[in-house]
């Protein structure tokens, strides 16, 4: 991650502007650019920095580091982005030839990552590609999520996801982890109570019985409310699909992070349990690794065997008459299509809907003609193309109230 | 209550309890006791965010209580319950000896017929000085739950309808750990100090271990540390964190080995990984190629 990326937002004037001869204004000052750059340092954030600055000898520049950090991020991630905004802020406050707290401390902690080290160090180097930086107009590859997603999907949305080059796709990964995170966030609402559960509830049970004087006559129940499975994906990655799998695994990541119980299964000639594989990792490295270890092999697929794998060792586990199941294919399946239509057949008795998702769908004159598909067919709630971010956003409608019962 | 005028008298009187962390988050735990602010401590599994909380009722000598998360949790069993069958026990009895209805009344929502659950146990102790409040695993819980704890801890009190509001005499301090297996909201971690606490450094879990694992040799201990440096770096599904590390020192300890063999490292490779693939990827790795290098680096 260079600097140049991270301080897009940030113009020159502004940047050395900023900076005051008072202690007291430089840390305001510190604090409106890292609201610049994306980290939520607000008005309350503020003034508890000043509240920790009373406790702390300003001159210890290692508590100073710390307790202004402590107070401003929120995640790891912002945690690279405070460094370097702090090396390069202070670094011109303090002599030049001293090197900013944050730092040292960082140099004795992490031996063993030379590279952190060399990234965190805002050498005259970086202060020089600063300057560059600041001559120069924005990175084409800027941070800015939300514009650069915007953008992608007024330009990408109806772009066919076998046809985009490098630069586009890392643009739609981006959009398609926003539209997931959207897409959850208007999910979680509060749950209405269930009356058939299990466990009596004894403080309803006393209020509705006064009217019989304290008899018990009615019985009111509830339930625990625990979230189970609600979204099972089983993704065919073998040969030509292995394109469109992997943004609709991005996508899947997108709202596993946000959602209790979304389950990821990937197969070409096995299965392969991806769910853990895919949980709070850097997913393009993970999407490599799977097809690292999946696609030793380019046939045809299987899927009626696989699915059968899937139904006797995962789907016991895992099913309830409330998940939503979507399976990802092309339908070009090699095998017994009497064993397919039967365990489609299981799955779907298992389930509460299943979601066939075919790339091919999106070609106008697609007919489902190949077996397979036509075997699988018949047990299929919905039959959705999932070959743009278009198709996605339309996936993102079918899936919400169905999750969201 | 133990009275620290630096971090650094937090990070000694940590290593007293024994537990060795480094500066950034000493002066964390100092500005969130001196600010009163909760204590947001996010990281790998195993790698001592619990452990924080622990020590830190020890230094300050005091009580800790633990609020486990889990999907579901409610208010019933993270605030407070009325005792509903001693409530209707006591109703039975008034009636026998016909005691007036309002005193009935009075007498079962009281404290007595109140059974704490901990945030209240946390917010109500009086005695003694606050307690430690662990909040452990927030990211299990559901989203419900944190706008709810959200509002606890801002104000530290808790209305119950039927006596009133209960207010902290003095705030518990609070520590709130994360495994990351969702996002937790922004606006919790607003009204909290955030740490992400690292794997430790050679010398930082080398020192860990000979702390914490009475009798270790040094040999041994920088064979281990070594080893776990070497396999963190690797891509594995679950790293090991110092946990893992603590539970394999103790285990080579009975076993009497004083230096990493094959043999041993085999046999008790299940201290290390708990997933079938990363045992798979180990052995492909090699194990007699993983220990050369290892004892490369202790030569």
């Amino acid at each position: 991650m260079s600097l140049a990326k991270e301080l897009d937002t940030v113009k020159s004037d502004a940047f050395r502007g900023r900076r005051k001869s008072s202690m007291f204004l430089n840390v305001l000052a510190f604090c409106n650019l890292l609201r610049d750059l994306g980290l939520s340092a607000t008005l309350s954030r503020t003034i508890d920095v000043y509240r920790s600055l009373q406790f702390i000898l300003v001159t210890n520049k290692q508590d100073f580091y710390s307790a202004l950090k402590t107070n401003l991020i929120s995640s790891r991630e912002e945690s690279q982005t405070f460094d370097q905004a702090f090396g390069l802020f202070w670094s011109f406050l303090f002599d030049p030839d001293q090197e900013p707290c944050g730092d040292e401390e960082d140099e004795q902690l992490d031996i063993d990552s030379p590279t952190k080290g060399q990234e965190q160090e805002p050498s005259k180097e970086e202060e020089l590609s600063l300057e560059e930086w600041l001559k120069e107009k924005p990175d084409e590859e800027t941070e800015e999520m939300e514009m650069a997603s915007y953008s992608a999907l007024e330009v990408l949305g109806q772009k066919d996801f076998s046809t985009f080059k490098a630069e586009e796709i890392r643009k739609i990964r981006k959009a398609i982890a926003l539209i997931a995170r959207r897409l959850v966030t208007k999910l979680s609402r509060r749950k209405v109570p269930d009356s058939k559960g299990r466990k009596l509830d004894l403080r309803r049970t006393m209020r509705k019985n006064i009217k019989y004087g304290g008899e018990m006559v009615e019985l009111a129940k509830r339930r625990r409310k625990i979230k189970k499975v609600r979204l099972v994906l089983i993704c065919d990655v073998s040969g030509s699909m292995d394109c469109y799998s992997s943004f609709l695994i991005e996508f899947m990541y997108g709202l596993q992070n946000e959602l209790a119980g979304v389950e990821t299964v990937v197969f070409s000639t096995r299965l392969t349990r991806v769910t853990n594989l895919l949980r709070g990792r850097d997913v393009a490295k993970a999407l490599k690794e799977i097809s690292h270890t999946v696609l030793d092999w380019s046939g045809g697929t299987n899927i009626g065997k696989c699915l059968s794998g899937f139904n006797d060792w995962i789907g016991k586990d895992i099913l309830t008459p409330h998940t939503v199941v979507i399976i990802l294919s092309d339908g070009w399946d090699r095998g017994d299509p009497v064993l397919l239509s039967d365990e489609m057949r299981r799955l779907k008795s298992n389930c509460y809907r299943l979601i066939w998702l075919n790339p091919l769908l999106g070609s106008a004159n697609y007919q489902p003609l190949c077996q397979g598909m036509k075997s699988a067919l018949p047990f299929v709630d919905y039959f959705l193309p999932v070959h743009n971010l278009d198709s996605l956003i339309r996936l993102g409608k079918v899936i919400k109230p169905l999750v969201n019962r | 209550m133990r009275d620290f005028k630096t971090s650094d008298d937090v990070l000694k009187a940590l290593e007293e309890c024994k537990y060795i962390c480094d500066h950034p988050l000493a002066t964390t735990i100092f500005l969130s006791l001196k600010m009163d602010k909760p204590l947001f401590l996010e990281g790998e599994a195993g790698v001592g965010k619990t452990e924080v909380a622990k020590v830190l009722a020890q230094v300050l000598d005091t009580k800790l209580i633990r609020l486990q998360c889990y999907e579901g949790l409610d208010v019933s069993t993270s605030l407070y319950e009325w005792n509903y069958p001693k409530q209707m026990l006591a109703i039975k009895m008034a009636e026998a000896h016909l005691e007036p209805k309002e005193r009935v009344e009075q007498e079962i929502f009281s404290q007595e017929f109140l059974i704490q659950r901990p945030l209240l146990e946390a917010i109500q102790n009086e005695q003694g000085s606050p307690p430690v409040l662990l909040i452990d695993e927030i990211d299990r819980s559901d989203e419900e739950f944190e706008a709810f704890l959200l509002e606890v801890l801002s104000d530290f009190q808790i209305t119950i309808p039927e006596i009133g509001t209960i207010k902290a005499k003095h705030k518990p301090s609070v520590v709130i750990t994360s495994n990351r297996t969702r996002e937790i909201r922004d606006a919790l971690k607003r009204r909290c100090l955030y740490h992400w606490i690292e794997y430790p450094s050679f010398a930082k879990e080398s020192q860990i271990l000979l702390t914490k694992v009475p009798g270790i040799e040094r040999d041994l201990a920088d064979q281990i540390c070594h080893f776990m440096q070497l396999v963190r770096q690797g891509d594995y599904l679950k790293r090991p964190g110092i946990a893992e590390t603590l539970d394999w020192a103790s285990a080579l300890l009975y076993l009497s080995k004083d230096s990493l063999d094959p043999e041993a490292l085999s046999d008790t490779v299940g201290c290390i990984f708990k997933y079938k693939e990363d045992l798979d990827r180990m052995e492909k790795e090699g194990l007699d190629s993983i220990l050369d290098q290892v004892m490369k680096r202790c030569c």
